[in-house]
């Protein structure tokens, strides 16, 4: 069995990997296309209690429509339950003990080409 | 290990690619067209990728846990809490040498000396955690009751012991009910302790971590439905062209703007 961790930092984890995205797009040769606008990204994840005990309700949703990762952070704060989240230790779990985490959030468009500072905006 | 980011990042790339390999494609076709009197007037096909939506079916592999450093959580709560420990070794009754009869705390014997002595002992207990700080850790998470009946009595007793010597103050340290009293409040503080940073160190494994993801047909074919994750893209391709712009020098400024 993994060591069990934060629910709440499941989806905190997601949020930080999206940013890296986000932190690649903006920098030169940094591998993502120019022009692409991650616009939305829906995560479902599921996980088990660390302690067996019953999970309720079974799905956990933040977003019901897609939110700022900002506010996307906020509210998966409180969710402080220690929860398994690899594939084996959730199917090794109860199934009452099993939930899924689902987060929809919204992504900045890239820096338009008019801005001053717009990284894939080569002059010549 | 296969990040999320890492997933994320490749598909960006790919669109990026497939777009690019559409054009190229294009502009060959269009000279083909323009070569051949047939196709000549037929319209160049094009290929455009305006919206795509992605959806991708992963496994958690593993979480992998992030170096926490351990030893530092363990040092700065045992740092944090001495000043509570000191207030039940300062509440322990002793006689004063100079009366035996006169058995009170030794925070009332101390009077106005009690700062400096608290001071002294802190140093002391402080010097013993930080210079031993791995058998520390390793005694307190794993035998918290050899570690506060013994290790941490001793080194307290021998603390106070050298702060009241270094006071001069009056009070009596040899009696066995004194050596019982330390031992009394050595262990429940390393009880204590023993709770407080395994749930210190539980809390920040759980915080800490990487998801290992696995993405390969292989690796996720044979999982139950019930360990999959999901995760959908909704990405917009933005196509840019290059203009030309004349600045105020008359210079002309070849810029990506959208179309």
């Amino acid at each position: 069995m993994s060591h069990f961790v934060i629910l709440g930092r499941v989806g905190a984890h997601l949020i930080d990997e999206l940013d890296k995205v986000l932190a690649r797009a903006k920098s030169p040769g940094g591998g993502v296309g120019v022009g692409v606008w991650l616009r939305t990204v829906e995560v479902a994840i599921p996980f088990a209690s660390s302690d067996g005990s019953d999970v309720s309700p079974t799905t956990i949703v933040v977003g019901e429509t897609p939110l700022p990762l900002a506010v996307a952070r906020e509210l998966l704060l409180p969710l402080q339950q220690a929860v398994l989240v690899s594939a084996a230790d959730v199917d090794a779990a109860s199934p009452s003990s099993r939930g899924v985490l689902v987060m929809r959030v919204t992504l900045p468009r890239p820096d338009s080409p008019d801005s001053p500072n717009e990284p894939f905006n080569p002059t010549t | 290990m296969v990040r999320v980011a890492d997933i994320i990042g490749a598909l960006l790339r790919g669109l990026t690619t497939a777009r690019i390999q559409s054009d190229i494609f294009s502009s060959q076709a269009s000279q083909q067209y323009l070569e051949d009197p047939n196709l000549r007037s037929y319209p160049v096909p094009r290929a455009e990728i305006r919206q795509a939506d992605i959806n991708m079916r992963m496994a958690v592999q593993e979480t992998v846990q992030r170096n926490v450093d351990e030893l530092t959580l363990v040092e700065q709560l045992l740092l944090e809490e001495l000043a509570e420990y000191l207030q039940t070794i300062l509440a322990i009754s002793v006689p004063a040498v100079s009366d035996p009869t006169l058995v009170q705390s030794l925070s009332l014997h101390l009077g106005a000396q009690q700062d400096a002595f608290v001071e002294q002992v802190t140093d002391a207990l402080s010097s013993y955690v930080t210079n031993n700080l791995d058998a520390v850790k390793l005694e307190l998470l794993d035998n918290p009751k050899s570690f506060g009946s013994k290790t941490w009595r001793d080194e307290t007793a021998d603390a106070v012991e050298a702060a009241v010597v270094a006071l001069a103050a009056d009070v009596d340290l040899g009696g066995v009910q004194f050596g019982k009293d330390v031992q009394d409040a050595s262990s429940a503080f390393a009880n204590k302790l023993q709770v407080e940073a395994q749930l210190e160190i539980d809390l920040a494994l759980a915080a800490f971590f990487d998801l290992d993801l696995a993405v390969k047909k292989d690796q996720i074919i044979t999982l139950p439905e019930h360990v999959m994750s999901e995760i959908k893209l909704q990405v917009t391709m933005d196509n840019y062209e290059w203009s030309s712009v004349k600045n105020a020098q008359g210079e002309v400024t070849n810029r990506l703007t959208q179309k």
